[in-house]
This record gives C-alpha cells, sequence and structure tokens, in this order.
C-alpha cells in the first residue's frame, strides 16, 4: 500500500505543481509506462568445458563416497523386476571391464522410455534466425523489444487519467499481446526509468507466465542482454541495461 | 549433478525477491541519501584476482602487497632473494602457487575481499532456504520401536540421506513413553539434496493431495516455517511409489522450510517462486482464553500443587487482615 502511494505521488500529474507564466512553452515530459516483458529461461545454459569438467569430478566423488545400493530391498525375489535387473548389471559389468572404469549399479531401461526422443536444446527458430520467436535462445532469457522512431526500444504507453503504473502496464500488456498470454507483474514499483523531452518512461518488470501472442506494432523482436547490447542505442542501453539478466 | 532450482534461484528469482522486498519509503532509499552514502558512490577498484589473470606471469606477485616474486620465477628472471635463515629459525610456511617458503607476515597478508556494492542482490541480503528438516515422531513406536525401520528408510528413500533416530527427551507416563526411547527419525537437508527435496515435492507430491489447499503462510518470524505432510502423500514420493509394497508403514512427516528470511512474509516470498503454494490468508492458531476467567468458582475449586495452596492461603490471610474473612478460617503460619 506504500509502495502504491509513494509511486502515486511521485507520478501523479494532479500533484505536480509547475511555476509556469503565460509566455514560457511547456516542456514537462509527459509519463509513460515502460514494459520490460521477459521470458525465461526454458532449460539450463550449456556448462562450459571447465564446469563439465568439475560437476564430472563431483560425481564420481559423490559415487565413490555414496553408501552401497542394497538390490535386495527395491528388487524383490520372484518379481518380473528381478531378472531384468540382473540383466542390466551383467551389462554394465561388462561394460566396466572393457573401459576399465568402476562398476557402479545400473538401472534397466525402461522399454516404455526406449523410442522417447529427447527435445531439441537448439529449436526452428534458433536455426531461421526467427527472432519474431517466443521458442528461441531458450538457454537465455528473452526482452520485447519493438521498433521505435528512434530504433529498437522496450514498449511504452502514456498513462490515461489517474491509473496506476502496474495497472496501465496490464493494460498495455493485453492490448499488445491480447488476453492469449498470462504474465504477471512484479510489483507496484518501476524497476527503472528513461527521461527523453517529450516523455518520462517509468519501467514495469513482468514475466511471461504461459501463453503465446504477437504484439500488434509491426516491428517487433524477442532478444537477450547479449543481443540487446548491440540493437539499442548506446545511452539508452546505459540507462536500461542494468534492468536487464545476465542469463 | 546440476540442480534446476538451485539456478533458477539465482538467474531468476533473486532479482523479483530484489524488487519485491526493496523498501521505497526507507529514508536510506532516497536518491539524496544515496547522493551522500559513501559506499554507494564507492567505484570498485579491480581486485586482486582480476590483476592476477591480466598481469604478466613475470610481473606476478607472489602475494598481495607484497614485493617479492616466487622464488622459482625470480631465478627464471634474475630477481635477488634476501639470504633465507637456518632452517630451525625459519617458519616454514609454503607459498600455495610453487611451494617456496613465504614468511608468515607476507602469507597472512591478504586483502579483504571489497565491499558488495549496496543494494546488489547478494544472497545474503535477501532471503534464500537454508535447510529443509524431514521429522517423523510416531507413538507408535512405543509399543514396537521395529515399525521406526520403515520411517527411517522412507526418509532415506525420498532425500538419499541415511536420517537419524529421534529420542525421547521427556517423560509421560500417561503415554507410556519414557525419556530415552526411539520415537522416531530425522533428516537435515542442505545444498544441491535439499533442492532435490523440493523440486520433487512441487512436481510430484502436492499436486496429488486431496482436498488440500496449501500451506498456511505462519512460521516463527525469523525465516522458519513448517507444514506436515499426511502418510498418504509420502507415498507419492517417485522414490517410494514404485516400491510401495516395501514398506510395511508409512507415516506423517512434518517438513520445516528454513530460509534466511526476516519474517514470514519473506519466507513465503522466497517459498512460492519455488512454487509452493501457500494459503492467501494467515490462519492464527486461536488463543485459547483462560476458562476459568468466566468462572466465579474457580477459586474455590480444590487447588492440586503445593503453590497454588500457597498462593490461595496468602489471598486469604490478606483478606482476614482487612477483616472480610473470619478468622477460623485462616489456616495459622507454620512454625
Amino acid at each position: 500500500m506504500s509502495i502504491r502511494r509513494t509511486a502515486f505521488k511521485v507520478i501523479s500529474p494532479l500533484q505536480t505543481t509547475s511555476t509556469r507564466s503565460l509566455a514560457t512553452a511547456t516542456s514537462t515530459p509527459k509519463i509513460h509506462v515502460g514494459l520490460l516483458l521477459k521470458r525465461n529461461p526454458v532449460i539450463l545454459r550449456d556448462l562450459t568445458p571447465f564446469e563439465t569438467s568439475y560437476y564430472s569430478y563431483r560425481h564420481n566423488l559423490i559415487q565413490n563416497e555414496a553408501r552401497p545400493f542394497n538390490p535386495k530391498f527395491y528388487i524383490k525375489k520372484g518379481t518380473a523386476a528381478e531378472p531384468r535387473w540382473h540383466a542390466a548389471q551383467e551389462a554394465a559389468r561388462k561394460e566396466a571391464e572393457e573401459t576399465g572404469a568402476p562398476y557402479f549399479p545400473k538401472q534397466p531401461r525402461e522399454e516404455e522410455l526406449k523410442d522417447v526422443k529427447l527435445a531439441e536444446r537448439e529449436t526452428e527458430a534458433d536455426r531461421a534466425n526467427d527472432v519474431k520467436s517466443l521458442n528461441r535462445a531458450l538457454q537465455r532469457t528473452l526482452y520485447l523489444v519493438v521498433k521505435g522512431e528512434s530504433g529498437w526500444e522496450f514498449p511504452a504507453t502514456p498513462l490515461t487519467g489517474e491509473e496506476l503504473l502496474h495497472e496501465a502496464a496490464q493494460r498495455h500488456i493485453t492490448s499488445q499481446l491480447g488476453e492469449g498470454v498470462e504474465t504477471w507483474i512484479v510489483g507496484q514499483a518501476p524497476v527503472g526509468h528513461w527521461v527523453e523531452p517529450q516523455r518520462k518512461i517509468f519501467y514495469m518488470k513482468a514475466h511471461i507466465i504461459s501463453g503465446n501472442g504477437a504484439p500488434q506494432s509491426a516491428e517487433y523482436a524477442w532478444l537477450t542482454k547479449q543481443e540487446l547490447v548491440s540493437q539499442l542505442d548506446p545511452e539508452y542501453y546505459k540507462a536500461v541495461g542494468g534492468m536487464l539478466a545476465e542469463l | 549433478m546440476r540442480i534446476r532450482l538451485e539456478e533458477h534461484y539465482y538467474n531468476t528469482l533473486l532479482e523479483d525477491i530484489m524488487i519485491l522486498s526493496y523498501d521505497h519509503d526507507s529514508p536510506h532509499a532516497t536518491l539524496e541519501a544515496l547522493a551522500d552514502n559513501d559506499l554507494f558512490n564507492l567505484q570498485l577498484k579491480e581486485t586482486y584476482l582480476e590483476k592476477a589473470f591480466t598481469i604478466p606471469l613475470d610481473r606476478i606477485q607472489t602475494l598481495p602487497q607484497t614485493g617479492t616474486t616466487t622464488n622459482l620465477l625470480s631465478r627464471q628472471y634474475g630477481v635477488r632473494h634476501p639470504p633465507l635463515l637456518k632452517r630451525r629459525f625459519r617458519r616454514r610456511l609454503f607459498n600455495p602457487i610453487d611451494y617456496t617458503t613465504v614468511s608468515k607476515a607476507d602469507k597472512n597478508a591478504l586483502i579483504p575481499p571489497p565491499p558488495p556494492p549496496p543494494y546488489a542482490p547478494i544472497p545474503s541480503r535477501l532471503p534464500q532456504v537454508a535447510s529443509v528438516v524431514l521429522r517423523i515422531w510416531s507413538e507408535k513406536a512405543i509399543s514396537n520401536k521395529y515399525i521406526l525401520l520403515s520411517a527411517i528408510m522412507s526418509l532415506q528413500a525420498i532425500t538419499g540421506i541415511r536420517p537419524d533416530p529421534v529420542f525421547a527427551t521427556f517423560s509421560d507416563a500417561a503415554k507410556k513413553i519414557r525419556e530415552g526411547m526411539p520415537m522416531g527419525a530425522r533428516v537435515r537437508l542442505t545444498g544441491p539434496p535439499m533442492y532435490e527435496f523440493l523440486d520433487k515435492l512441487t512436481q510430484c507430491v502436492l499436486p496429488r493431495i486431496r482436498e488440500w489447499e496449501g500451506i498456511n503462510p505462519v512460521g516463527d518470524s525469523a525465516g522458519k516455517i513448517s507444514f506436515t505432510l499426511p502418510d498418504t502423500a509420502v507415498g507419492y514420493f517417485p522414490d517410494i511409489e514404485p516400491h510401495f509394497d516395501s514398506f510395511p508403514r508409512l507415516f506423517d512427516t512434518e517438513v520445516i522450510v528454513q530460509t534466511t528470511g526476516k519474517s514470514d512474509w519473506e519466507t513465503t516470498l522466497c517459498l512460492s517462486g519455488f512454487q509452493i503454494p501457500f494459503l492467501e490468508q494467515r490462519v492464527e492458531e486461536k488463543v485459547v482464553a483462560d476458562p476459568d476467567a468466566n468462572d466465579p468458582w474457580a477459586q474455590f475449586k480444590k487447588l492440586k500443587t503445593k503453590e497454588e495452596r500457597k498462593a490461595f492461603n496468602e489471598i486469604l490471610r490478606k483478606a482476614a487482615s482487612e477483616g472480610k474473612v473470619p478468622q477460623g478460617v485462616v489456616p495459622g503460619k507454620k512454625k
């Protein structure tokens, strides 16, 4: 409640008192709300070779020091699981002898899972470099940017009436992406701001939780922070870059 | 082994927790206050480690703030070293880079790490899950302590860690509990096993519990929140479900989650980021009013303990001294 009140006090046009005489021109920038609409990473990121070797070293340590597995508790005699378990162990022992690696008990492969194909880490949109697809760069956070008068920028809309920042943000999300996208706005206070002569933009952060929708504006893109560095105006990026997630 | 939830916490959750727990009304958060804050305006200097990787190998210092280079390198690049003392006068402290000796003063002259920038989302300032304790306490173990083997095995199957038995620390004659009797099992999880447990709990178990609305968001206001998994829900864990018949009995399991949050709000904020469902409203335990408060005869009921009788006699004596009670009723003081 207190944040709401503070934000209202700061941005409400009713409360601003300007000392303006008749001859001066109005130059007070109009309050806008900006959207920092993000899609979180879908899969775990790729590891560096150093991280891979570190994790495999840790894994081996844990395997070596683990309490020995007791198959008698889990695999009862005379069950269908018993011969499958023994076959899997024989195969694992043979493999360990051939490779010279230590033997660890191995679970038999499920018959039903034999033909299951893992989803690809690189999607069709990645290969086609389709920046309009939400199904790209699964390892990284994506941000919605639209083409404005001065290049790419985060979508923004002026406040109307006495609405609050998070209400305006919700309105803009619905008008841009439609009702099919479920989003969550983080809090009621802005996470950053950008001032121009004509407008003053306060950015509200929002997550896409589910759904897919295309913005109304013709020129839009879903970009990662690494791509935004080169796409955004340097001055603009300096102001908004701190709001973006590294991954 | 990589932990899904842990990476989610550091990549996504930490930012949101910082945004939501930022106090905009704080006098320390105003721009004027920040302009005067030396820590906020501090430009971080490059740290020693950064330097170590950018300096050419022949110029690299053995230890921070010392002019000495390592012996092996100096031999190669022709730098003279002060002669070493005789072995028995020398403190043999080894340099971790090439195992040459260094003096104790040099060895201990480590630069303290630079302070983190203020308002940085470092986990020590924001709520984070510290540990999860799973605890089973069963009064059925009074008559048969061997049923605890099933409790221990179920906890071990869920967590992968061997639990400890819990012994009674009190005696209760009505329940036939004697001090030291094994009454349950307990396991404390931290790090990767903890996140794995939370993952299984939120993905496989909690969605399948019937007629259950969520966890009551009432904790101890110091980052701890606990709830009880019914024995039927313990069977939903993917480690137990395929071998359900191997466990003769499953028990109600208390899950105690300890976070570094400083209030119940921070704790629920952190835990709901891991998709742990909470009730919207706090359900406070109703304070049962003293049943004797409205009973005018309560003070005349039979007094059980010595202290109660003593206090009652005091009241009587006081009333007698004021002349409200006839003298014969009041017991005399023991001599």
